[in-house]
C-alpha cells in the first residue's frame, strides 16, 4: 500500500476512485463522445468498455430520446454546472440487449488539461422505482380497502334495512326501497329491477325509480338479448360506458341514458333477475361502482327471493282462507239442508203414521163387532209398528239435531237432572216397576242440560230394558270425580254384553237383539255417545254376559280438582 | 165461562188429522162445535167474520199450511184489534226449537205436538178441553 501510494499520482488515484464507484460513471467530451467509463458502467449497461469509448453518449439512451439529448448536451457544455441526482430528472437507459431501465443522472463539469469534460454518474433506479411503485400500490390498496370498508358499511346499512324493515315489505315495496338505495348509492339517474318471467325465458321490469319511474313494463326482454338479457344469461355484471354503442332493448334507455351498468340478482348461483342503473352522463360508472352494484345485487337477490316466497305464502294463505270460507258456506248450506230435511221428516213422515195408528185404533174401537180376533191382532200390529216407526223418527231427529245445532256448556247440578231423566224415561221408573237407587252425593258438572237429560234418560231406559224375563230391573246411579272429570255410572242387573259387542252398541242402528225380544230403535246409545262427544265428554260400558252392565258417561267437573 | 155454543176453529189441511181430531173430540164428548179451515187463507176469511159466522173461543192451528202458514195466521190475528186476544194453540208435528220459539214469539198461547198414538191424542184433547174450555176464562172477542 505504502509503495503504491507512493508511486501513484493524484490523477490515477482519482481514476481509481471513479473506477470502483457504485454508480456507472462516464466522462464525455464536448462533442459528446465517451472518453471514459468505469466498471459499473459495463455492468449497468451490459457493454464492454472498448465498445463505448469513442461512441456518442447517446448510445446509452433509447433512440427516441437521442436527438433531444444532443441538444441538452450542447446546452450543458455551453453553461456547465453541477446537477445532483435528486433534481428528479428521470431518464431511461438502454442496455445492449435493447431493454430500457430507469436511471437517475448527476452531472458535473470537469476541467482537465485537455479541456472541459462532463462527468456523469448514472444510477440504475429500477429497484427503487419498483419499491416506489409497490409503495404506491400499497397506498392505493389501502385506499381500496378503505373504500371497501365503506362499501361494507353501506352494505351493512342496506342489510340492516333488509333484515328488519324490509322483511315485512311486500315484494313491490321491497323493490322500490332497494332501488332507491342503489340509485342513491351510485348517484344514478335511474335504476330498475327486472325479474325472470315464470317460464324463465325473459325478463320483465318489476320496479323503476328515478327517471322513467312512471314507466310500466315496456315489454319483455328475452334472455340473452341486450345488456340485461346478457347479464341474466351469463350471470356477469357489466358496465356499458356508452349506451349508443349497444343493442339496448329498452327504447327508454336508448333514448334517455348514456351509460349504464347492471348486475345479476343471484340466488344460489341462479339469476332470478337483473338490477340496472343508468345515467345521462357518458362513462359514468367505474369498476368500483360495478362492484358495489354486484354486492348490493347479491343482497337484494336474497331479499327479493324471500319476498317472492312470502308473497307466495301469502297467496297460498289467502287461497286457503277463501277455500275455508267457501267450505264453511257449503257446510252451512248442508246444515241448513239437513235441518230442512229433519223438519220435513218430522212433519210429513209422521202424518201418515198418525193416520195408520188412528184409523187402526178407530177400527178396533168403533167397529169391533165387524173384525174377528185375527183381524184385531193385525190391527194391533199396525198400531205397534206405527208407534215404533214414530219413536225411530223422533230418535233420528234428536240424533241429527245433535250434529247440527250449537251446544253451549254451562255448570249444573247432576241430582235434579237425574230426577228429570227418570221422569222422562217413563212411569215405570217412578212407580216402582224399576228399582232405581241414586247415590246421595252427585257432583256438579259442565254440560248442556236438555241433552244431558236425554242421555241419562236413554241410559236408564237401556238399563231397565235388557233384563231376563221376570226379573225386576234394578238400577244404581252413582258418580265419581277424578282429575277434574266426573264419571256418572248407570249400573243395571241386566243380561250383560259380551266384550266383542261392547263397542258396536254405540253405533247407529246396531242392535244385538230382535225388536220382538227387546224393544228399541237402535239409536239410543249412539245418541248417548254423540251427545257426550258434543259436550267434550265420553261414554262407555263395562260388562260381562250374565252379570249386568255398568254404563258410564264422563264430563268436565265444575270447579278445580 | 164461555157459552156452550162457542165454536173451536181447527185450522188443519190434512183430512186424516181432521177426521182423527173430530173422533177424539167425539170420544172426549166435547160439547163445543168444531169449525174446520183447510188452509190459512180460509182461516183468515172465517175470522174476518165476513159471512156472519160466530167468533171462535179457541183457535187450534197447524204450523205448516198451504199458502198462508200457521205462523202467518197467528201474526194476522194478533194484528186485528177485535180478535187479537183470541187464545191460539198450535197443534203440529214439528218439535223444532225454531218453530216453538217463533210461535211463542208471535204470541201463541200453547204449543202441542201431535202424537202418533191415538190414545195419546185423545188424552191430549181431553186435557185441552178441560183446561181451555173448562177451567180457563176466555176473553171476550168480537166486533163492538
Amino acid at each position: 500500500m505504502a509503495r503504491r501510494s507512493r508511486r501513484a499520482p493524484l490523477e490515477s488515484s482519482f481514476a481509481n476512485l471513479i473506477e470502483f464507484a457504485p454508480d456507472a460513471t462516464i466522462v464525455v467530451d464536448p462533442s459528446g463522445s465517451i472518453v471514459f467509463v468505469n466498471a459499473q458502467t459495463e455492468r449497468v449497461f451490459g457493454r464492454r468498455r472498448d465498445e463505448l469509448i469513442g461512441q456518442p453518449v447517446e448510445v446509452l439512451i433509447p433512440e427516441r430520446y437521442r436527438a433531444a439529448h444532443t441538444g441538452h448536451r450542447d446546452g450543458y457544455f455551453a453553461e456547465p454546472r453541477i446537477r445532483a441526482m435528486d433534481t428528479g430528472l428521470e431518464l431511461l437507459g438502454l442496455r445492449s440487449d435493447g431493454t430500457e431501465f430507469p436511471v437517475e443522472i448527476s452531472l458535473a463539469p470537469l476541467e482537465t488539461d485537455v479541456g472541459l469534460r462532463t462527468m456523469a454518474a448514472i444510477r440504475d433506479v429500477t429497484d427503487r422505482k419498483r419499491a416506489e411503485e409497490e409503495r404506491l400500490q400499497l397506498a392505493s390498496e389501502r385506499g381500496l380497502r378503505v373504500q371497501a370498508e365503506r362499501l361494507v358499511k353501506r352494505l351493512e346499512d342496506i342489510q340492516a334495512v333488509t333484515d328488519a324493515a324490509l322483511a315485512t315489505l311486500s315484494l313491490d315495496e321491497l323493490l322500490q326501497e332497494l332501488l332507491e338505495r342503489i340509485r342513491t348509492g351510485v348517484q344514478a339517474d335511474a335504476a330498475a329491477i327486472m325479474l325472470l318471467t315464470p317460464d324463465g325465458n325473459a325478463l320483465t321490469v318489476r320496479a323503476v325509480v328515478g327517471r322513467g319511474a312512471s314507466l310500466t313494463a315496456e315489454r319483455e326482454i328475452p334472455i340473452g338479448e341486450g345488456p340485461a338479457g346478457r347479464i341474466a344469461a351469463t350471470g356477469e355484471a357489466v358496465i356499458i360506458p356508452d349506451v349508443r354503442a349497444e343493442a339496448v332493448v329498452s327504447p327508454f334507455v336508448q333514448e334517455h341514458m348514456r351509460s349504464m351498468m347492471g348486475a345479476p340478482l343471484l340466488v344460489e348461483g341462479r339469476a332470478i333477475g337483473v338490477v340496472e342503473v343508468g345515467t345521462e352522463k357518458l362513462r359514468a360508472f367505474t369498476d368500483e361502482h360495478l362492484e358495489f352494484l354486484r354486492l348490493v345485487g347479491d343482497r337484494a337477490a336474497s331479499a327479493i327471493d324471500r319476498a317472492q316466497l312470502l308473497d307466495q305464502v301469502q297467496r297460498y294463505a289467502t287461497d286457503l282462507e277463501q277455500r275455508v270460507a267457501e267450505r264453511t258456506a257449503e257446510l252451512t248450506e248442508t246444515n241448513a239442508e239437513l235441518e230442512a230435511f229433519a223438519y220435513s221428516v218430522s212433519h210429513d213422515l209422521r202424518a201418515p203414521l198418525r193416520a195408520m195408528h188412528g184409523f187402526a185404533q178407530a177400527l178396533l174401537e168403533d167397529h169391533a163387532g165387524e173384525v174377528d180376533e185375527t183381524g184385531k191382532e193385525y190391527l194391533g200390529r199396525i198400531n205397534s209398528a206405527a208407534r215404533r216407526l214414530d219413536e225411530l223418527i223422533q230418535d233420528l231427529l234428536v240424533y241429527s239435531r245433535l250434529g247440527t245445532s250449537a251446544v253451549d256448556l254451562v255448570p249444573m247440578d247432576l241430582a235434579p237432572l237425574v230426577d228429570e231423566a227418570m221422569a222422562r224415561a217413563g212411569p215405570e221408573f217412578e212407580n216402582g216397576e224399576v228399582a232405581v237407587r241414586v247415590e246421595a252425593e252427585l257432583p256438579r258438572v259442565i254440560g248442556h242440560r236438555s241433552i244431558l237429560v236425554q242421555v241419562v234418560s236413554n241410559l236408564l231406559e237401556n238399563g231397565a230394558k235388557f233384563v231376563e224375563e221376570g226379573t225386576r230391573p234394578e238400577i244404581v246411579v252413582r258418580a265419581e270425580r277424578t282429575n277434574g272429570r266426573v264419571r256418572l255410572w248407570v249400573e243395571d242387573n241386566g243380561i250383560g254384553i259380551a266384550p266383542e259387542h261392547q263397542e258396536r252398541i254405540f253405533r247407529v242402528f246396531e242392535r244385538l237383539h230382535t225388536t220382538d225380544a227387546y224393544r228399541g230403535t237402535g239409536i239410543g246409545l249412539a245418541l248417548v255417545r254423540k251427545a257426550m262427544a258434543r259436550m267434550n265428554g265420553g261414554a262407555g260400558v263395562e260388562s260381562e254376559p250374565g252379570s249386568g252392565s255398568r254404563f258410564w258417561i264422563e264430563l268436565a267437573a265444575e270447579g278445580p280438582g | 165461562m164461555s157459552a156452550k155454543g162457542t165454536p173451536i176453529l181447527l185450522v188443519e189441511d190434512d183430512p186424516n188429522d181432521v177426521l182423527l181430531f173430530r173422533r177424539a173430540l167425539r170420544r172426549a164428548e166435547a160439547s163445543a162445535p168444531v169449525v174446520v179451515a183447510q188452509d190459512g187463507d180460509e182461516a183468515v176469511r172465517y175470522l174476518s167474520g165476513g159471512d156472519g159466522a160466530p167468533h171462535p173461543g179457541l183457535v187450534i192451528l197447524d204450523l205448516k199450511l198451504p199458502r198462508r202458514s200457521g205462523l202467518e195466521v197467528l201474526e194476522w190475528i194478533r194484528g186485528q184489534p177485535e180478535i187479537r186476544r183470541l187464545p191460539v194453540i198450535f197443534l203440529t208435528s214439528s218439535r223444532q226449537p225454531r218453530d216453538i220459539e217463533a210461535a211463542y214469539e208471535l204470541g201463541a198461547n200453547s204449543y202441542l205436538v201431535k202424537p202418533v198414538d191415538f190414545d195419546d191424542l185423545l188424552e191430549m184433547v181431553r186435557t185441552l178441553l178441560r183446561y181451555w174450555i173448562g177451567l180457563n176464562e176466555l176473553p171476550r172477542v168480537g166486533h163492538g
